[in-house]
């Protein structure tokens, strides 16, 4: 009986080490590729207007970025407690602000792969997976998706 | 178009606290919010519970460990039994106890040292007890000990507690509370170190009124302290019962002034289970 629950404890920090140890690593690796990202990609522009300029007569073309991140068992936990005392949920703000930008270079990755400059019309969409099973560690999709704007070949 | 996409600010989003130091700080004031909640819950059942009429924890104490309560006892230690239940009868009128308080002595057939107390006035005692201790008043220390204990309420504070524990760990962790399991805990309940010091003031005090003094008090306690030097197994009743040393010296505190000869054990509790028939 109480080695039972000696395990169970045991399991329950071992679980937290490893969630904390990979998932700060793995945030931080992240991060670092995404602002490295943003910069070679920063030529690409997004607007959420809806319609394209007037003087535009190139082709516009539908493009889509998505991404799944995983929560890790420390963030589950952080979560868990903030659920109690109320708060801001730090442990999923980086993970969304993560999803959030990594969906977006991911869009204008398929946008500079196509030739376009602009993006138009980009809007971001949210989904939880797993959020249902409460024994499942979760997991959040962003997708970004809008209007690449390709200047005609004739132009160039 | 002329417009562009400045480089956005990086902590608008994102926390500068670092997430352990969050994690702590939240799990500390979880874990005090918690404490000073069992804290109340555990003060509060200590000044409700006694106010349960004893005849109503008699009943309880039916429905639970009906095979030791009303078991019938085997038969080589009925004479002994016999004797012990009139030293508790003597000892619990010395000690004031309520004379509607019916305490119901058993002597169980076992070489371990330990006498317990539980719900419904029951009082169970350990054969290996019985042989570690020379004089009466060694085994009246034990028993008055264990009077104290229902006289103050202490099995059903420690029952109430113990149910309330659990139905909130079982409900923190979703599974259920166990209640079953709870049965088997309701006959070893645990004293905390307060009640403990409680009953032994109390015991030492019913000495003096029954034997006009407390000497031959410390004998089982000198015994038990010399078995946890001897072997580790006790650390298990010392962990239940913590400070021997300090109980032993609060002992002798009270002997201080005290003259008087020892009682010698009764014969039939010399031999108790291990007597011819």
């Amino acid at each position: 009986m109480e080695l039972d629950k000696l395990v169970q404890v045991g399991l329950f920090v071992a679980l937290l080490l490893i969630g904390y140890g990979c998932g700060r690593y793995n945030e931080q690796r992240h991060f670092r590729s995404i602002k490295q990202r943003e910069q070679t990609h920063a030529g690409i522009l997004c607007f959420s207007f809806k319609t394209a300029p007037a003087d535009f007569t190139g082709r516009a073309e539908l493009v889509t970025g998505s991404v799944v991140i995983s929560i890790d068992y420390f963030k589950k936990v952080a979560a868990a407690l903030r659920g109690l005392l109320g708060g801001r949920i730090s442990a999923y703000e980086s993970l969304l602000e993560r999803a959030r930008r990594e969906a977006l270079l991911r869009m204008k990755e398929e946008a500079k792969a196509m030739g376009a400059q602009r993006i138009i019309n980009v809007k971001l969409e949210t989904a939880a997976i797993s959020k249902n099973a409460h024994k499942n560690v979760g997991a959040v999709e962003v997708i970004a998706y809008g209007t690449a704007l390709r200047e005609s070949e004739s132009l160039e | 178009m002329n417009y562009s996409n400045p480089k956005l600010p990086e902590d608008t989003n994102l926390s500068t606290q670092h997430p352990l130091a969050e994690f702590v700080w939240m799990l500390g004031a979880v874990a005090a919010t918690l404490a000073a909640a069992l804290l109340t819950i555990h003060l509060l059942l200590a000044w409700l519970l006694p106010k349960i009429d004893f005849s109503s924890e008699v009943k309880l104490a039916g429905y639970i460990e009906n095979q030791w309560f009303n078991s019938d006892i085997e038969k080589k230690c009925q004479p002994a039994q016999a004797r012990l239940q009139s030293l508790v009868d003597d000892l619990a009128a010395a000690q004031g106890l309520n004379p509607d308080m019916k305490l119901t002595v058993h002597l169980v057939d076992s070489p371990e040292k330990n006498a317990f107390a539980t719900l419904g006035g029951h009082i169970f005692i350990l054969q290996g007890l019985l042989d570690s201790i020379e004089s009466e008043n060694g085994l009246a220390m034990v028993l008055a000990h264990e009077i104290a204990h229902i006289k103050h309420r202490h099995p059903i504070i420690s029952f109430g507690r113990g149910l309330v524990s659990s139905l909130i760990i079982g409900g923190l962790g979703g599974q259920g509370a166990d209640v079953i399991a709870l049965s088997g805990t309701a006959l070893l309940l645990s004293f905390s170190r307060e009640q403990e010091q409680v009953s032994d003031q109390t015991a030492i005090a019913s000495l003096q009124a029954h034997y006009g003094h407390s000497l031959g008090a410390q004998e089982f306690f000198i015994a038990i302290k010399q078995e946890s030097i001897n072997a580790s197994r006790w650390g298990d009743f010392l962990a239940t019962h913590p400070g021997v040393t300090a109980r032993l010296e609060n002992i002798q505190q009270s002997q201080r002034h005290h003259r008087g000869a020892l009682t010698p054990m009764p014969q039939l509790l010399q031999l108790g289970c291990d007597q011819s028939e």
